[in-house]
């Protein structure tokens, strides 16, 4: 049983100064990245089934030198194996366009992605993963409750507090939720042990080639950046804490 | 060009976000985005042509075998094969857990451009619409010129549209198409076994309160909610909180609120240390006042808030409840 997990680096708390539209894509200057919060309960979710089923596992990520501290982390959680694919995009297409080479020669039963990013905010990458390497999927993904050789038993949210328990043909893609499993605590000395593990790199991300691919799917332009419209912003109440929260109980009393 | 509109399961025949995307094609010539065509799945709209009447100009009814109204992979298929029979067209979704996972699955099958999370579209001439939506967390917009020849597939984030479809009715009867079912829509991949109602034994209901006092990863720790509760016991209000809470196991899954909870509108809901991204927002924002208190200026909740207090909840919080014990003294 082989299990990959794809863990994105995205930039710490990017202001509207640090973005930077480059060759029609997003890119980030003068920030710190992290993981992805969503990505590390996949990762968590990969360890549990290592345990569970004794599953290799590799953590795979699409970024410059910068995000290597994501692979790091995976390491030091107990992942086996990390491959990096050199480049910066923010553009979903590109990072599923490069994870498809290494996950075709990996040939996973299982793929681990989280739902969404934090900075794009889209969830495309794990359905694309799944559409082009035809496996099955499953969205929002909060409970891995049985794999076998040929199939994994999963419940997903279908939104309103509701769940569906399905049963998917592997090898198969879950685009995981956050609280699949629970997040653990990493010493500074597990992160620091896991700098030595070597990293291997899968090549450089090939912005043009995976374009000239999926032509019709890039059919489209970044323009711009911008803060979001002040139309709509919340009436601030200002002052003294105490006159601020006489003014938020007035609000609510004038209302009820 | 057509522009067709998916539209999800639910016990309310058409819901509102269906209602809210129908409204913002309506804002683009008819010239441009063509008749819009809504796409029914299973049986969930039967008896309900009332409803459709003047929100849809057409139907397509696809017939399924019964339990296959969440099988992603099914509803993927008819999609594709009906855009593919129509096109080139426009497909729009809801950006809920059907839409993000069937948007992307379809746009990759036609090989034409996905665009999810949208707030707002422009389209007044050509085939370049200008699309906007948040990234960062919702502290940003994206802007997006995308080139729809051939179609695009296009998810809306509820609240981004207002719906303006109520009263728009028409006695005509709505002209409908059935899809019978295909043997190439069957899956052979997913197995949906059963859906899970969520059990409310011995939980409040939150959809039920007026007050909502709603905590967030501002709480920083389980030891907080203590006064939290109180707070919200002195307002008469109920608890409910965002995901994060529920994830860290503070509290149950039945409190939260967003895409993944329950949908609220309580006539108060103060948001206490919640950033706002899009799909806590989603579950809240049609309260009727919003009162958020967030330490950082730029929480994105602040964009859909009446009123706004700049604090950290774990002081603020105290002093709302010393002046509520000074009101009731005097």
């Amino acid at each position: 049983m082989r299990v990959a997990v794809c863990c994105k680096g995205v930039p710490v708390d990017a202001m509207l100064e640090s973005v930077q539209i480059v060759n029609g894509d997003i890119q980030y200057k003068n920030t710190d990245f992290y993981i992805n919060e969503v990505d590390a309960y996949a990762l968590e979710a990969a360890v549990a089934l290592k345990a569970a089923y004794q599953a290799e596992t590799i953590a795979l990520t699409v970024g410059p030198l910068r995000t290597q501290e994501v692979l790091y982390i995976a390491i030091a959680k107990g992942i086996d194996r990390v491959i990096r694919i050199d480049g910066e995009t923010s553009l979903p297409e590109l990072i599923a366009g490069s994870l498809i080479p290494p996950l075709k020669e990996l040939a996973p039963q299982l793929v681990l992605v989280g739902a969404q990013s934090e900075d794009w905010m889209g969830g495309e990458v794990g359905v694309y993963l799944a559409q082009a390497l035809h496996m099955g999927m499953a969205f929002a993904v909060v409970e891995i409750c049985e794999l076998n050789e040929t199939h994994v038993r999963i419940k997903k949210e279908i939104g309103g507090g509701r769940k569906a328990e399905l049963r998917l043909t592997l090898p198969a893609v879950l685009c995981v939720q956050t609280g699949i499993a629970p997040l653990r605590y990493l010493s500074a000395m597990k992160r620091q042990k896991a700098r030595n593990a070597p990293i291997k790199s899968a090549g450089q991300l090939d912005s043009e080639g995976i374009t000239q691919m999926i032509s019709g799917m890039m059919a489209y332009d970044i323009k711009e950046v911008s803060l979001p419209s002040k139309e709509g912003h919340a009436e601030m109440i200002t002052g003294e804490r105490m006159e601020r929260a006489k003014k938020v109980l007035e609000i609510i009393g004038n209302v009820m | 060009m057509n522009s067709f509109v998916y539209i999800e399961p639910s016990e309310k025949g058409i819901d509102s976000l269906t209602r809210q995307i129908v409204s913002g094609i309506r804002k683009i010539p008819s010239a441009l985005r063509g008749s819009i065509k809504g796409i029914s799945i299973g049986k969930h709209l039967e008896g309900k042509d009332s409803e459709l009447r003047g929100v849809f100009d057409e139907l397509i009814r696809a017939e399924i075998p019964s339990g296959e109204e969440y099988n992603i992979e099914v509803i993927s298929k008819i999609l594709e094969d009906i855009l593919r029979e129509n096109g080139p067209a426009l497909l729009f979704l809801g950006f809920t857990h059907q839409g993000m996972e069937l948007g992307p699955a379809v746009g990759w099958h036609l090989g034409i451009p996905v665009v999810t999370n949208c707030v707002e579209l422009n389209w007044t001439e050509g085939k370049t619409i200008t699309i906007k939506r948040p990234i960062q967390g919702g502290k940003l917009i994206l802007s997006m010129g995308v080139h729809i020849e051939h179609g695009a597939v296009i998810s809306i984030q509820k609240g981004g549209w207002k719906d303006e479809t109520e009263g728009e009715t028409t006695e005509a009867p709505i002209k409908t198409t059935c899809l019978p079912w295909r043997e190439g829509w069957a899956p052979d991949k997913t197995e949906v076994l059963r859906i899970i109602e969520e059990s409310m034994e011995g939980e409040e209901d939150i959809t039920k309160a007026e007050i909502l006092v709603s905590v967030g990863r501002g709480l920083r720790e389980p030891e907080n909610l203590p006064s939290m509760k109180e707070l919200t016991e002195k307002l008469g209000g109920m608890l409910s909180c965002s995901r994060p809470v529920v994830d860290l196991g503070w509290l149950p899954g039945t409190r939260q609120v967003g895409i993944s909870g329950k949908t609220v509108a309580p006539v108060i809901y103060l948001a206490l240390g919640i950033s706002g991204q899009a799909n806590h927002l989603v579950g809240m924002d049609a309260s009727r006042v919003i009162i958020a208190v967030n330490k950082d200026p730029l929480a994105p909740i602040f964009n859909v808030a009446h009123y706004g207090v700049i604090d950290d909840i774990l002081e603020f919080v105290p002093e709302l409840l010393d002046q509520i014990k000074q009101q009731q003294a005097s």
